[in-house]
């Protein structure tokens, strides 16, 4: 080849570099297969995390996955993030199967796990959780950990279930974690649980879900609104919430069309029952007129479409509440066939309880309007409205309650006895800064010598977070209080959790333990000065804690899995399998 | 008013005039990819030093503890030809481990190749003045081969100081002016296209062989879980010094079990 050849290739030398000695490159290829071995384990515990999931609609797989978790074993400390995320199903299902309606589980575990399904579910887990993590402090830590380096979604699902188990001691973790959030998703639900801590403002937080849930382009976002809205924040108000179910059957759409039954049905109820598998629910008594109109309507017409009547009554005005009532009476009347088996039925009968229960609450309003008179109150009007704003107060009607403390505080500004009932009832309504305020201006005027009222406050102000205040108040109250032993012991038990949360766990300790010692009996605080040693360090003592905990009430469901979880951490695993019922096979 | 002279251009220029700006393109595109490769390379390298460092050592430490476990045995058995052979082939793999890792103590346990942007201009540059393909000259061809080899060797280290140096030190000898006239010039700029291209094709080539090597497969993994905060290397270390810790163990009762009888 001459140099003038166009053909000749020009040799292509690359400059040397140091290529992998085959030693180094077996090790590699050592290492890769050893992660695709881990890896394969980690997408067993995916498959066995998704059925654990499941837990609410089929307790069999759960507990089966259960079952497959004690025989794989301890799992090696590889993929950390995997052990973490399937803790945390366990945490849930754990959690979950405190709620989960007992029939269900009692038709589908049947014979196989006798005893009471829902016990013996939860020890089966227990005791797949020790048998997978050995020692975990506390089941919340988990959840914590798994907000912390958790996937995207398990951040976001985490910070739901924070919010929702009200898990205070992860507010500041939340905090963090929005200041930290680019994602749309994770910042809504994030604010969603620091609602639920009460520290968002939870009807500005439930508003905006609805919109999203209704208008949002972003599919990920609505989805995500839709699921949580079925989970109201505990202190959202009634109006908000009334409002949220006009706007969201202004649509047609089946998803909201279902969401709105539930909240209609379930979360927003006149008796203040708790609905399963959620927190509290939010009494109907509490929303204004305007909105208990609208909310009767949507009602009415969910009932109309559920039990298939809306044909024959299509164009009934929905304010004719007699008319209304009679049409739903009459079904329930007409049908012997409604016994409540599906799902639906059940809905059905619900929808038609809280339709006839809105209707009530609005006739007695109606009637209640007409008794009043507008004249100016004299001074014997003005002891009438205290008797009556306390029949409200104790009813739990607390809108009506406030309004009328309101009108004694016009007339008598210095009332103290309003101020403070009027605060009772704004921390019952959630509403904690103005209720803190109300207590401190009734304390000031007439009750600073009272154990209770301190008392009162403290509670208050430790819901509200502010604990440094809280355990003044507490302080204040045990002063007081040498003669109430139920308010001496309380106050003891609560100022002993402030200090354990604020980490002075010696003051902890030694106010569980004066506890302890006034009231031997009480299994509550046996398990408090228990987990306050525990997060000592002092195991042994904490076990034995737990454990009388568990004598004096053995299904304790805090000491049983303290004690279970203590026990686990000293490795004594043997201890645990006795405690939950099986033999360590 | 100057008046001003065009002069037609003969098809030749004309041609050659297309195909020096297509050089231009294709030389300026070669700069890029050697970067690439040349980072690609360094980042491979660095990985594999920590990985060595962080779990390769370990991975020596457990087999030196298996080999002496086999040999144990083998030494009890005399007659039995199975232990012989585990432990002469366990032997064999913790030698092997060892090779591997003999630096490895030596490396920095949280290294990686992350260049700065200054850095990579200046690799970037020498490889757009220097490379060896943008020459015909054999002789100007080896000396830019080995300055090339050079400045391959500072980026990897991380080395601008000499990659100024060497940068500041090149001298472009003219180009010897083969045959006269545009007909020639267009063979001379058509000829380094193909060496141009052809380089190109050889880089994507590596690059793609690199992509699919079983250190990059790795080197993924660990990216990828450290993009989820995890440290996967460090889980893998951890792992293996509880396997360590057990063989050690295991090793001690055995010679516990020895003094006894």
């Amino acid at each position: 080849m001459t140099r003038d050849d166009p053909t000749n290739p020009n040799p292509l030398i690359p400059w040397p570099h140091r290529e992998l000695t085959p030693q180094s490159a077996a090790l590699v290829r050592r290492g890769l297969d050893d992660l695709t071995q881990a890896k394969a384990t980690a997408d067993r515990i995916d498959e066995l995390a998704a059925a654990l999931y499941r837990i609410s609609t089929d307790p069999r797989a759960c507990a089966e996955a259960a079952m497959s978790i004690i025989e794989l074993g301890p799992i090696p400390n590889l993929w950390q993030g995997k052990p973490t995320e399937l803790l945390w199903a366990l945490v849930i299902t754990v959690r979950n199967s405190y709620e989960t309606g007992t029939d269900t589980m009692r038709s589908l575990l049947g014979d196989d796990y006798p005893g009471k399904p829902g016990e013996q579910l939860r020890r089966l887990l227990m005791r797949a959780l020790v048998s997978l993590v050995g020692p975990i402090a506390d089941p919340a830590d988990a959840v914590i950990a798994a907000l912390k380096r958790g996937k995207l979604g398990t951040r976001i699902e985490a910070a739901g279930w924070l919010g929702k188990y009200e898990i205070h001691k992860a507010a500041g973790r939340l905090r963090n974690a929005l200041d930290g959030s680019t994602d749309v998703v994770l910042t809504m639900v994030l604010r969603y649980a620091l609602a639920w801590l009460a520290l968002e403002d939870p009807d500005r937080v439930y508003s905006e879900m609805v919109q999203h849930a209704i208008t949002s382009s972003d599919e990920r976002l609505r989805d995500r609104c839709r699921y949580h809205l079925f989970d109201p924040p505990r202190w959202v108000s009634a109006d908000t919430l009334g409002r949220s179910i006009r706007l969201l059957a202004a649509h047609e759409d089946e998803q909201l069309a279902s969401l709105v039954t539930y909240l209609l049905t379930y979360a927003f109820s006149g008796s203040g029952e708790a609905s399963p598998g959620t927190g509290p629910t939010i009494p109907l008594d509490h929303c204004s007129d305007p909105v208990l109109d609208d909310i009767i309507s949507v009602a009415f017409e969910a009932f109309l479409c559920d039990s298939g009547l809306l044909d024959r009554h299509q164009g009934v005005d929905p304010t004719d509440y007699g008319r209304v009532r009679q049409i739903a009476e009459d079904w329930w009347h007409s049908t012997g066939r409604v016994s409540g088996e599906s799902d639906k039925e059940r809905g059905l009968v619900m929808l038609y309880r809280r339709l006839v229960q809105m209707i009530q609450t609005r006739d007695t309003r109606a009637g209640r309007d007409r008794h009043r008179t507008p004249d100016t109150p004299s001074p014997r009007a003005t002891h009438a409205t205290h008797e009556l704003a306390f029949s409200y107060l104790r009813r739990g009607q607390l809108r009506d309650a406030m309004r009328e403390y309101r009108e004694i505080l016009r007339e008598r500004p210095e009332d103290g006895t309003a101020h403070f009932n009027l605060g009772q009832a704004l921390r019952q309504t959630g509403r904690f800064d103005e209720a803190i305020a109300e207590f401190r201006h009734a304390l000031a005027l007439e009750f600073s010598t009272d154990s209770e009222a301190h008392y009162n406050l403290a509670n208050t102000l430790k819901q509200r977070r502010l604990l440094d205040q809280a355990a003044a108040e507490y302080r204040e109250a045990l002063r007081l209080s040498p003669a109430l032993p139920d308010t001496h012991v309380k106050s003891r038990v609560n100022l002993g959790g402030v200090l354990q949360e604020t980490g002075d766990l010696d003051g902890a300790i030694n106010e569980f333990r004066n506890a302890v010692r006034l009231a031997p009996d009480s299994p509550d605080a046996h398990c408090n000065l228990g987990g306050a040693l525990n997060d000592k360090g002092e195991v042994d003592e904490a076990i034995s804690e737990f454990r009388e905990a568990l004598r004096l009430r053995p299904n304790h469901d805090l000491a049983f899995v303290s004690l279970a979880s203590a026990l686990a951490s000293k490795g004594l695993i043997d201890e645990v399998a006795k405690l939950v019922g099986r033999s360590p096979d | 008013m100057s008046k001003q002279i065009v002069r037609v251009k003969s098809p030749e220029e004309e041609e050659l005039e297309k195909k020096r700006a297509q050089l231009a393109q294709l030389e300026s595109q070669l700069a890029e990819r050697e970067l690439d490769l040349a980072t690609l390379r360094a980042e491979l390298a660095a990985f594999e030093r920590r990985y060595l460092r962080v779990v390769g050592l370990r991975y020596a430490q457990l087999d030196e503890l298996e080999a002496e476990i086999a040999e144990y045995f083998a030494k009890r058995q005399p007659k039995d030809v199975e232990a012989q052979q585990r432990a002469h082939s366990a032997r064999a793999q913790a030698r092997e481990s060892t090779e591997a890792t003999g630096e490895a103590e030596s490396f920095d346990e949280t290294e990686a190749f992350v260049p700065s942007e200054t850095l990579k201009r200046l690799y970037h540059d020498i490889a757009r003045r220097m490379h060896p393909d943008m020459t015909d000259d054999p002789e100007e061809k080896k000396r830019r081969h080995s300055i090339m080899s050079e400045a391959t060797n500072a980026y990897e280290r991380g080395d601008e100081a000499r990659l100024r140096e060497i940068f500041s030190d090149w001298e472009s000898s003219p180009e010897t002016v083969k045959g006269e006239g545009a007909g020639a010039d267009l063979v001379r700029v058509i000829r380094k296209i193909a060496q141009v291209e052809r380089r190109l094709q050889a880089i994507a080539a590596q690059i793609s062989q690199l992509g699919e090597s079983e250190l990059q497969h790795l080197k993924t993994q660990v990216d990828e879980a450290g993009e989820e905060g995890r440290d996967l290397l460090a889980e893998m270390a951890e792992r293996l010094a509880g396997q360590i810790d057990e063989a050690r163990q295991r090793l001690s009762e055995l010679a516990r079990t020895e003094e006894h009888q």
